[in-house]
C-alpha cells in the first residue's frame, strides 16, 4: 500500500557513501586546510558543524510544514510519515545545535547559556517539536494523532518564524559571527571550509531524512498488518 | 590550550548525538522487522490450519 | 467530510456555544474557581519568593509584570483545558462535532467563553496583585487595561487551540501548558514588556510596535485555529 518508492530505496546506499566520503573531506578541510581563527582560536572550529546543523534545524521545520499542510489536504498517510522524519530529524539537528552552543558560547563569551535571541528561538522550537512528537504518541490512533500532529506543525513553522522575531527585538541584535556575502578580512580557506560542511550537511538531512522517513512507512506497514491480522 | 578541550567536546557531543540517533533508529526499525516476521509466520500458520 | 454550513450561520454558532459554556460555568463554577484559587495561590507563593525588602529594592513596577502575566498565564491554562475537557468527558463532544455547523464558529464560540472567564479573573487578579506588592495601579488604570486586553486576547487564541488538541489525546493542563508556552513565548515577552512600561508611565506611544505586533498574532493565530480546527475535532 504505501510502500517506499524505488529510487528512494536505491539512492540511500550512494547517499550513504557520498555522505561519509563528504564529511572525511569536510572535517580534512576544517582541521587541516581552514587556518586557526585569530580571536577565537581552536573553538572557532565548532562553528562548522554548529551553523550548518542549525540552518538543517530550520530546512527540516520547512519539511514539515510543507508535510503537515499536505497531509491535512490530501490525507495521504505518506505525507504524514514526512512530517515524521522531518520532525525527528529536526529534533536531532536542533538538539545538536543546543549542545555545541554553549560549548562553543562558554569560551567564546564566558557563559555556557544566554538568553540571546538565537539561542531562546532553538530552544523553544526543539520543546515545540518534542511536543508534537509526545501529542503523536499520546493520541489512540495514527489518524488522530497525524491530525493533531500536523495542526501543529502548521503552528510551530509559522511561530518559529514570529519567535525569533519577537525575541530578536527584545534582547537586541547579536554578533552575527559569519554574514554570507559581507566580504570581512577572513582566510577564504575558512569559507571553504564552511561551504563543504554545509553540503555535507544538506547531504547528512537528506539521508536521516530518508531513513526516517523509510522507517516511518515500515511501521505504518506494521500497524496496518497488525490491524487486518487481529480483526 | 584550555580552549581544544571544549573543541574536542563539541565535535565528540556531535558524534555521540549522531551514533545514538541512528542506533535509536536501527533499534527501532529491527523491532518493527521482528513484528513484520511474527505477522508473517503467523499468517503461514493460519493458511496451513485452513487448508 | 465538512459540514455543509446549513445549520446556522458562524455568529450565531459561536453565541450560542460561548452561552452553552458560560451558562455551565455560571451554574457549576467548574473552572474559574479553580482559576481564582491556584491565581490566589500563586501570588501567595511570589510573596514568598520576592519578599517586601525585595520589593521595595526593585521597586514593585519590575516585579508586578512578570508576576501578573504568570499568574494570568498559568490559571488561563485551567480554562484553556478545561474548555474541551468537559465536552470529552460525557462525550458531547461528538454532538457538537455531528451538528451541521462550522467548526471554526465552535472554536470562536469556545474562544469567547474563555475570554470571559479571563475577564473575570483579571478584575480580581490584577487589583489583587498590585495590593500584595503595594502598587497604585490607579493612574495608569486606561493603557493597562488595554494591554491587557489586547495580550489575554492572543493568549487565549492559542490557548483554546492548544487546550482542543490536549483533551483530543485525552490530557489536561501540563500537556496543554507545555503546547501552549513556547508558542505563545513571543505573546508573553510582548505582554511584561508593555506592562512594565505602561506601569512605569510610559506612553502608549513607545509601545505602539509591541501592541500592533500582538495584534498581529492574535489575529493570525485565529486565522489559523479557525482554519485547522476542523482537523482537531474531527472523529
Amino acid at each position: 500500500m504505501s510502500s517506499t518508492p524505488n529510487w528512494l530505496e536505491r539512492s540511500l546506499y550512494p547517499l550513504l557513501v557520498l555522505t561519509t566520503a563528504g564529511m572525511v573531506g569536510a572535517l580534512w578541510l576544517i582541521f587541516l586546510h581552514a587556518p586557526e581563527e585569530k580571536v577565537m582560536g581552536a573553538v572557532q572550529k565548532l562553528f562548522y558543524f554548529h551553523v550548518p546543523a542549525a540552518i538543517m534545524t530550520y530546512a527540516a521545520v520547512a519539511v514539515l510544514l510543507i508535510g503537515s499542510i499536505a497531509y491535512l489536504w490530501t490525507r495521504d498517510v505518506r505525507w504524514d510519515n514526512l512530517s515524521i522524519a522531518a520532525t525527528e530529524c529536526g529534533l536531532f539537528f536542533c538538539g545538536m545545535v543546543l549542545i555545541t552552543g554553549p560549548i562553543w558560547g562558554r569560551p567564546a563569551w564566558g557563559v555556557w547559556w544566554t538568553w540571546e535571541a538565537r539561542l531562546t528561538t532553538t530552544l523553544v522550537l526543539w520543546i515545540l517539536l518534542a511536543a508534537a512528537i509526545l501529542v503523536r504518541s499520546y493520541a489512540d490512533n495514527r489518524e488522530l494523532g497525524a491530525r493533531l500532529a500536523s495542526v501543529l506543525g502548521i503552528l510551530a513553522a509559522i511561530d518559529i518564524y514570529i519567535i525569533r522575531k519577537a525575541v530578536e527585538w527584545f534582547r537586541g541584535m547579536h554578533p552575527t559571527v559569519f554574514k554570507p556575502g559581507a566580504e570581512r578580512d577572513v582566510d577564504p580557506a575558512i569559507g571553504q571550509a564552511f561551504g563543504a560542511t554545509s553540503l555535507v550537511f544538506i547531504l547528512l538531512f537528506l539521508l536521516l531524512l530518508a531513513v526516517t522517513y523509510r522507517e516511518a512507512q515500515l511501521r505504518d506497514r506494521a500497524e496496518r498488518l497488525t490491524q487486518a491480522l487481529g480483526r | 590550550m584550555k580552549n581544544y578541550w571544549f573543541l574536542f567536546w563539541g565535535y565528540a557531543v556531535f558524534w555521540i548525538g549522531l551514533a545514538g540517533f541512528l542506533w535509536m533508529l536501527i533499534r527501532r526499525q529491527n523491532q518493527t522487522r521482528r513484528r513484520l516476521d511474527r505477522m508473517e509466520r503467523e499468517l503461514d500458520q493460519r493458511r496451513d490450519g485452513s487448508s | 467530510m465538512k459540514a455543509p454550513a446549513n445549520g446556522a450561520g458562524f455568529v450565531t454558532t459561536a453565541r450560542l456555544v460561548a452561552a452553552k459554556d458560560l451558562r455551565l460555568e455560571w451554574r457549576t463554577l467548574d473552572s474559574l474557581a479553580g482559576m481564582l484559587l491556584f491565581a490566589l495561590i500563586v501570588l501567595v507563593v511570589y510573596s514568598f519568593a520576592f519578599d517586601g525588602a525585595m520589593n521595595r529594592e526593585l521597586g514593585a513596577r519590575f516585579l508586578i509584570p512578570g508576576i501578573l502575566w504568570t499568574v494570568v498565564t498559568f490559571s488561563g491554562l485551567i480554562s484553556f483545558s478545561r474548555a474541551f475537557q468537559n465536552e470529552t468527558a460525557d462525550d458531547t463532544l461528538t454532538a457538537l462535532r455531528l451538528a451541521p455547523v462550522d467548526r471554526g464558529a465552535i472554536y470562536t464560540g469556545k474562544l469567547l467563553a474563555v475570554l470571559v472567564k479571563l475577564a473575570a479573573l483579571e478584575t480580581v487578579t490584577v487589583p489583587l496583585t498590585a495590593l500584595f506588592f503595594s502598587f497604585d495601579l490607579a493612574p495608569h488604570a486606561g493603557p493597562l487595561v488595554l494591554v491587557l486586553v489586547l495580550h489575554t486576547v492572543g493568549l487565549a487564541v492559542l490557548g483554546t487551540l492548544t487546550g482542543a488538541i490536549a483533551a483530543r489525546v485525552g490530557r489536561g493542563e501540563a500537556l496543554t501548558a507545555i503546547l501552549l508556552l513556547p508558542a505563545a513565548a513571543p505573546l508573553l515577552i510582548s505582554a511584561v514588556e508593555t506592562t512594565g512600561a505602561v506601569l512605569g508611565g510610559e506612553p502608549l506611544a513607545s509601545i505602539r510596535a509591541w501592541l500592533l505586533g500582538s495584534l498581529g498574532f492574535a489575529m493570525l493565530f485565529f486565522c489559523v485555529a479557525v482554519l485547522t480546527f476542523d482537523y482537531v475535532l474531527e472523529e
